[in-house]
């Protein structure tokens, strides 16, 4: 295999030089508004933690790549010291998703989705039941299974990474599976390469993040869908196994072309909905989720996802456009201790947690582990809150009154455009740059909107605007002036 | 009381006696024997103070090491078992400490030696005589891989020894030595019987005599054990204790006497005719170790010292079963790996519903899978790893002559008719796994069986299936490889006895191999048997 093994060096030098580019040490005005804090486990407890999961009577459940699950009570007592932990199930294999559903806790692990009851009431897993496990697993490490909470018909769906993460060597390698309430497994889409994370948006509709490398020059967030084709090609070879189940077999992709180019010449491909691009904010995404309570601060149904290189989470504004999903990502929170994996709002939305490892693959946190949740200190950071696309350009809204004077200057704005080469090599190059003229059309009423014109507008580009003149009413910079937005799709109005 | 008095005083007496003896050092190899967990030597002797030098060359292909531990009082056959449990009882932190456990019993230790690494200990021999156990701490290990050091108090070499070399003509038998003259004589310092004093190369046709005191530290049953090519001749006190005539290789003899402490005449003839020339005599005692009176031929090179240093994760079971689902060398990649306590193990195949390896000993290293990405397959930990295949256990053979079905691939599509339906534990938290095969519920249970301490371990495998539909030619395929029909039981690879119970076996050839068939025949929809595999093979 020394073709793996050379593309393997790639990633590591492209690792490292993630490490130079964007390494930024914890910042202290990101703390003013949310705060990290780390549990601190019992000596028994490796905290590799591969998936968070909220548990009834306000426990906190994660599971870990070394197969455990830990029940973790006090884990919202201001004292975090008082947190108490307790091994639920071990014994498991690499555990990446966890949900609680009707007295059952649902694990994916590798080879396996399983359900597991605590039955005789001693606080320790006794029953663990194989709901499906349909998929093949050939013995290679990179042979990951993401899963899924259930979703409103109660599947689960979960997203398998390539073997060694180049190639799909067996069924159902480089796809998206759903498992219904009643153990059935039904392939549901092809073409991933390497999911950190899968879950839901907002509106319910499925999402994974896939990771830079083969066919990925950026890593993205993408949409699932019933007989979507997320680009790999190798995954096609299964396709025929699905018995017209998903309808025609996507085209093969064509090497060293672009997104945009692709997704006209072949109807099932489904270009990233939001790139999370390569070096800028991260190298490896991971899991998400969101807040709608508000009591997360004003970022009211984005996406917090995490990013296990760099050890931060960042901010994803979503929209629909032209029925296509895509969308704006923001950087948000560094500092997270470890490779941060696993990621859970808490029901009532005061606490994300968060948890991960850096085995295997570094991450700026430089903790083997970590499980750490963030809150709101209540104080509204100065950020972009949203960030819309419109026919010309695009309306970025601000959590706070910008400077209208300031705000209405075009000299306060820079923009680039650029994509990634589809490509069956590893990761890059960002290719065909544009740097695009900006006029602002208008300041909002109140002051917390800009509407900017964009020329030209470029589909299948990402669109990098930067407000570093930009300041609040009372004199304040943004906290992270820089916005990435993915335009799959220009508006008619 | 008075009786205790005695000895102490008889003691301290023999410690004055033997107060100009310097004991001779000890230097050993202990070897690992690969795959049999144990070491090859398992006696080793050192009087009290004697500086020792053991090297613990590990041959195996597990870690392991040696830990020489004092004495514990009123332990009968004491074999450092408790140093172990405690280094046992350390958990994962024992790796950090290299399974070195804070205990006033360890005397000395190696490091863990990897697989192929040696290291060497000094340390000296305490003035305390007794049986010094030791042991390798490595959990799972210590039941069988074990030895005692003895120490005891040292038995002099011979005083004045003297030696006269004789050249002979066709010697075939001990000569006259009355009748010959010698050729050379002298002193032999070490006090130890040497027949390469000789100046001139000689290989054959010579003989040498030798005579000098032997000086009894106490009164006692003393034991003389001399072996020679070609003969020899000893004689105490002018009397005829051991002869060995005749043109042979080494052949010993042994034989006891009673002498009075104090000096006794020491007398020896030995002849080479042809061939190789050896002579070796020692002697011993109730209180002490046997000593050698021949020049002793142990001298090896310093081994290597093992710079590495261990760094496993292995999994500890202790009165629970514990469950690793993970990539076990010998299973499909769904392996389920099970350890009882009672040092049985299993890997249990989740890919075709069957069990694809017992073994004992200690259950699984992690340190493969939990390190960096944790690539590749982890063999067991343990030893007398049986490797039972990577095939299905039910299937449906319309003749007996069919070859068996198919095995689930791992990169095509499954046999859907396989279904794993997962496990559920015992309050011993031992699984019971569960899976369909058509419409035939199956569920297989393990239980520990036998004694490994007394090395009869064994484990119990209890099948049963259910179905409400009628399913005709199911067999269940007990055996797949080399076996060998022994009794009633069968020998599977020259590593474990497998004996089946509840339904009759059909043994064949199929494929080039030896295959065991467990005809099922339902009753009232229910069908079950037990296969036991143990690693005692009489």
């Amino acid at each position: 295999m020394p073709r793996p093994i050379f593309l393997l060096t790639a990633l590591l030098i492209t690792t490292c030089g993630l490490l130079t580019q964007a390494a930024t040490p914890p910042n202290p005005k990101e703390a003013e508004y949310y705060k990290i804090e780390s549990f601190t486990p019992p000596q028994d407890c490796v905290a590799e933690v591969g998936s968070i999961e909220m548990m009834p009577d306000g426990k906190v459940a994660f599971g870990t790549r070394r197969g455990e699950i830990w029940i973790v009570e006090n884990a919202f007592d201001p004292d975090i010291t008082k947190a108490k932990f307790t091994k639920f199930a071990e014994g498991l294999h690499e555990i990446l998703g966890l949900a609680w559903k009707d007295g059952w806790l649902y694990v994916t692990q590798r080879p396996e989705l399983s359900r597991l009851k605590d039955k005789d009431g001693d606080g320790r897993a006794d029953i663990f039941e194989t709901v499906n496990a349909g998929w093949n697993i050939t013995g290679d490490y990179h042979e990951y299974a993401f899963g899924s909470r259930p979703d409103k018909q109660g599947n689960i769906w979960i997203g398998l990474c390539l073997t060694g993460s180049f190639n799909s060597n067996a069924p159902w390698r480089g796809w998206c599976v759903r498992i219904s309430p009643d153990g059935k497994m039904q392939p549901v889409a092809a073409g991933l390469r390497s999911p950190g994370g899968i879950g839901f948006i907002p509106d319910g509709e499925v999402f994974y993040d896939d990771n830079q490398g083969v066919w990925n020059g950026s890593s993205s967030l993408k949409h699932l869908k019933q007989g979507a084709f997320e680009g790999h090609p190798d995954t096609l070879k299964w396709w025929d196994l699905t018995n017209g189940a998903l309808g025609e077999k996507p085209l093969a992709t064509v090497n060293n072309t672009r997104i945009e180019t692709e997704r006209k010449r072949n109807p099932k491909y489904v270009p990233p909905a939001i790139v999370l691009p390569h070096g800028y904010v991260g190298n490896s995404p991971t899991a998400w989720d969101w807040d709608e309570s508000g009591k997360f601060g004003p970022f009211i149904k984005q996406l917090f996802i995490a990013d296990q290189t760099a050890s931060v989470l960042n901010r994803v504004f979503i929209e629909k456009v032209n029925g296509v999903y895509q969308g704006a990502c923001f950087p948000f929170l560094m500092g997270l201790r470890s490779g941060p994996i696993g990621v859970r709002m808490s029901g009532d939305g005061t606490t994300l947690f968060v948890g991960g490892s850096d085995r295997g693959w570094g991450s700026r946190g430089g903790h083997p582990d970590a499980f750490e949740r963030v809150r709101w200190t209540g104080k509204v950071p100065f950020e972009i809150h949203e960030m819309h696309a419109r026919p010309d350009g695009f309306e970025l809204t601000f959590t706070s009154p910008v400077d209208p004077e300031i705000a209405k200057n075009p000299a306060s704005y820079t923009a680039r455009e650029y994509t990634w080469a589809l490509r069956e090599e590893y990761g890059g190059p960002e290719v065909d740059e544009v740097i695009p003229k900006i006029e602002v059309v208008s300041v909002g009423q109140d002051n917390k909107s800009v509407r900017i014109k964009v020329t030209p507008l470029t589909k299948g580009h990402v669109h990098q605007i930067s407000l570093p003149g930009i300041k609040s009413t009372d004199g304040q910079n943004l906290l992270h002036p820089i916005g990435y937005y993915t335009l799959n799709e220009i508006p008619q109005k | 009381m008075n009786h205790l008095i005695f000895t102490a005083l008889a003691l301290s007496l023999t410690s004055i006696l033997l107060a100009d003896t310097t004991p001779s050092p000890v230097s050993v190899t202990i070897k690992t024997k690969p795959a049999q967990m144990k070491y090859d030597l398992q006696r080793i002797n050192a009087d009290t103070g004697a500086k020792v030098t053991i090297t613990l060359q590990n041959d195996d292909d597990l870690p392991h090491n040696l830990v020489v531990c004092k004495p514990k009082g009123g332990v009968e056959n004491d074999k450092g078992l408790e140093v172990a449990m405690a280094a046992w009882n350390l958990g994962e932190a024992g790796m950090k400490q290299e399974w070195i456990p804070q205990n006033p019993r360890i005397l000395a230790h190696t490091k863990m030696v990897n697989p192929h690494q040696s290291e060497t200990i000094t340390f000296t021999a305490p003035n305390v005589a007794g049986i010094y156990p030791y042991v390798c701490t490595f959990p799972g290990h210590a039941m069988v891989m074990n030895g005692r050091l003895r120490v005891s108090q040292a038995l002099p070499p011979v005083r004045n020894l003297h030696y006269r070399y004789y050249i002979g003509d066709n010697l075939t038998k001990l000569p006259d030595f009355g009748k010959l003259t010698p050729v050379e004589e002298g002193q032999v310092s070490s006090g130890k019987m040497d027949i390469t004093l000789h100046q001139k190369e000689r290989h054959d046709n010579y003989a040498y005599e030798f005579e000098g005191m032997l000086d009894c530290p106490k009164e006692a049953e003393y034991t003389f054990n001399m072996g020679s090519d070609d003969g020899s001749q000893l004689w105490i006190d002018g009397k005829d204790i051991i002869k060995i005539d005749d043109i042979h290789p080494t052949v010993f003899q042994e034989k006891t006497i009673k002498l009075t402490k104090g000096e006794h005449s020491f007398k020896v003839h030995y002849f080479q005719g042809g061939g190789n020339a050896e002579i070796y005599l020692s002697w011993s005692s109730p209180d002490s170790a046997e000593h050698w009176l021949t020049v002793a031929e142990s001298s090896l090179d310093a081994p290597q010292t093992g710079k590495e240093s261990f760094e496993g994760i292995p999994l500890v079971v202790t009165n629970e079963a514990r469950i690793y689902r993970n990539f076990i060398e010998g299973s499909s990649p769904r392996g389920i790996a099970v350890g009882y306590p009672g040092n049985v193990n299993i890997c249990w195949d989740a890919d075709q519903m069957n069990l694809a390896l017992v073994w004992q000993g200690a259950f699984m290293d992690a340190k493969r899978h939990w390190t960096d990405r944790g690539v590749g397959n982890q063999p067991p930990l343990g030893f007398g790893v049986a490797k039972l295949g990577q095939q299905h256990a039910l299937g449906v053979l319309t003749s007996q002559t069919d070859p068996w079905v198919p095995a689930n691939k791992k990169d095509q599509p499954h046999d859907p008719h396989y279904i794993f339906r997962g496990y559920e534990l015992d309050t011993q938290r031992k699984p019971t796994f569960h899976y369909d095969y058509k419409d035939v519920a199956v569920t297989e249970t393990f239980i520990p069986d036998g004694q490994f301490q007394n090395q009869t371990a064994a484990i119990k495998r209890s099948v049963k299936l259910r179905t409400s539909k009628s399913i005709n030619n199911l067999y269940f395929l007990a055996l797949a490889g080399t076996v060998e029909a022994k009794d009633s039981a069968f020998i599977f690879d020259k590593t474990v006895k497998v004996t089946t119970n509840g339904i009759p076996p059909v043994a064949r050839k199929s494929a080039g191999h030896d295959e065991v068939l467990l005809p099922i025949v339902f009753k009232d929809g229910t069908a079950e048997f037990t296969i036991t595999y143990s690693w005692n093979l009489n």
